[in-house]
């Protein structure tokens, strides 16, 4: 039972940080002093965190006067809530702050800024009192859908019926729409070297954005693929502008160098919510699950746990997809080629970077692009179209001595990629491991070399 | 100390939040529609709402003391007044109708930010009073390493 006319659990949308929060302290001389908060952390039934970065007069107001006020807004209603409060303690290490920096950290690098906006503290406060401001355009909070155990439920059962990993990271997705209802997501893998993410596959977007890649700790997506942390963002409106006015004033002040070069963000051009849930499979780092809505304070506090629990198992169901990838299909599709038709095109390989053009036109680059110029150097030779990933996997010609487990995941970008650019090569499953190259047009190959 | 007409221009955008106290330093805050300033950059005055204010009214009436955060909604650019209230009154029509303006102009910039027409309108009440703050000091509260900074 909640001591509060306002129980802090049922006013959690406030605490997304949709809206800016306001904080007001009072020196010991009995001089009041407001300031701007972008988020007020819910941290129990009666405690919550403030972020600090610059608020130098309020952190100094707390240790002369530890009573404070802040406000908060609930973003589907606009209701408002006082919470009379008690500063407590600072805390600048530990879990609460750790989780904390990676939010303000994932924003900042966002916005190339990581070297310059860093979380100062986390100060601790005990809520006293939570009530509701007088309103006289009082409506109940609009009802916001929030991810629930059912919904879990049928998320898990989804992706377990996965038979390898293109189905399930196809399956994947297509439950962040059909359960989550958010009709924008995309998935990232980790990269063989393990410093990069790439996109393996999306939904709701214009352009697929598959092969686009993140450099860990870049951005909102590296940061939380580094920092192995969920990372939600209510309003990136608020956040980035707030941002933006930082940098804005750091750029006056004479101080562009300490500036980084903004990365843009892959998917919607209007996002306003995000989150970035990474993908764990036992001790490892294997990619991350990006949702984003143009609607702000899309993701609850709920959603975020029901996704982490979702990632969880999308990464347990890898790891096993990976581990069983060279057992013998139970059934293998009969494939009839069909012998190529129409004028002949060139494609090109360039040695030094594996790129792989067709017609001058840019397909792929890396170990996906070397892959496919070898599967077309086996085709040109002895016109074979069946493939298992074994083979590719132990070709020494390939020199892929630390792809492993990303095979898979490169034959899916490489197969996407291809119907995306190319409209005469296709890769399609013939069963658990083996797959078939597609070829509808006769071509001849060029090499440049490195 | 009066504010020039560069500032004039902020406040009188800006979205604005107060901070009292009462006799024990137990602070209050409340929103404020409205800034306009007056007596040549040394008075500003702000309208709170009757109902969501009382607390703030009762310690004016008291000790006077008070803070007020001038933000705009958009870029984040933002000063702090500290003075005293000197003044609260009922608004004239003519004051009604410039809350109004005011108000509509703050919902409109914040849409842009992706909220909704209902949120903003819960944020305020009809019926409003009247308080004026004469500025003893403004400071720099754009966020960034100089925020805080007494101009």
């Amino acid at each position: 039972m909640s001591p509060f006319s306002v129980p802090l659990d049922e006013i959690e949308d406030c605490f997304q940080g949709v809206y800016p929060a306001t904080i007001c302290t009072v020196s010991k001389d009995g001089v009041p002093n407001v300031t701007y908060l972008s988020i007020v952390h819910h941290l129990d039934e009666n405690h919550v965190g403030l972020s600090r970065q610059f608020f130098n007069k309020t952190i100094a107001n707390m240790q002369e006067n530890p009573r404070l006020q802040a406000q908060i807004v609930e973003p589907t209603s606009g209701r408002q809530f006082r919470l009379d409060m008690l500063f407590e303690r600072t805390e600048t290490a530990g879990a609460l702050f750790e989780r904390v920096r990676n939010r303000l950290e994932a924003v900042a690098s966002h916005e190339g800024m990581a070297k310059v906006f860093r979380l100062a503290a986390v100060d601790i406060c005990r809520v006293l009192a939570c009530e509701k401001v007088p309103s006289d355009w009082d409506h109940s909070r609009t009802g916001s859908v929030h991810a629930g155990l059912d919904a879990l439920d049928m998320f898990s059962l989804r992706i377990a019926e996965a038979k390898d990993v293109d189905e399930l990271i196809g399956t994947a997705l297509d439950a962040c729409t059909d359960v989550f209802g958010c009709e924008h997501s995309f998935l990232l893998l980790v990269d063989e070297r393990g410093d990069r993410l790439y996109t393996v596959g999306s939904r709701g977007y214009e352009s697929s954005g598959v092969g686009a890649e993140v450099a860990l700790g870049a951005g909102i997506i590296g940061v939380a693929a580094q920092r192995r942390q969920s990372i939600c963002i209510g309003n990136m409106a608020t956040d980035l502008a707030y941002a933006q006015a930082v940098r804005s004033r750091i750029e006056r002040a004479g101080g562009a160098d300490e500036l980084e070069r903004e990365i843009p963000l892959p998917g919607l051009s209007a996002t306003l919510s995000q989150i970035a849930v990474p993908i764990l499979g036992r001790d490892r780092l294997l990619g991350v699950l990006c949702l984003q809505s143009e609607t702000a304070g899309r993701f609850s506090a709920r959603d975020e746990a029901a996704l982490n629990v979702a990632a969880r198992q999308i990464g347990l169901s890898l790891l096993i997809l990976r581990a069983s990838r060279d057992i013998e299909p139970m059934v293998t599709a009969q494939i009839e080629p069909t012998p190529p038709a129409g004028p002949a095109t060139q494609i090109k390989y360039y040695a030094s970077d594996d790129t792989i053009f067709v017609d001058n036109e840019y397909v792929i680059k890396g170990v996906a692009g070397r892959v496919l110029w070898r599967l077309l150097r086996t085709y040109a030779d002895e016109r074979r179209v069946e493939f298992t990933n074994k083979e590719i996997r132990l070709d020494p010609s390939l020199d892929l001595p630390d792809i492993k487990d990303n095979l898979e995941a490169r034959l899916i970008l490489l197969r996407q990629r291809l119907t995306e650019r190319c409209d005469f090569l296709g890769i399609q499953n013939t069963g658990r491991g083996r797959f078939y190259l597609d070829v509808r047009r006769p071509f001849e190959l060029l090499e440049i070399g490195a | 100390m009066t504010i020039d007409e560069e500032m004039k221009a902020l406040i009188e955008d800006a979205a604005v939040v107060i901070g009292t106290r009462d006799s024990d330093f137990v602070p209050e805050m409340t929103y404020a529609w409205g800034p306009r300033v007056l007596d040549g950059g040394r008075q500003v005055d702000l309208f709170v709402d009757r109902d969501a204010a009382k607390q703030t009214l009762a310690n004016l009436r008291t000790n006077r003391q008070i803070a007020a955060s001038c933000g705009n909604p958009i870029n984040y650019q933002a000063v702090q007044l500290k003075g005293w209230c000197v003044e609260i009154a009922d608004p004239t029509p003519q004051d009604e109708a410039w809350v109004e303006r005011h108000r509509e102009a703050f919902s409109e910039a914040i849409r842009a930010r992706g909220v909704p027409s209902h949120v903003t309108r819960t944020l305020w009440s009809r019926y409003i009073v009247r308080i004026r703050l004469s500025v003893d000091e403004v400071y720099d509260q754009t966020p960034g390493p100089g925020a805080g900074r007494k101009l």
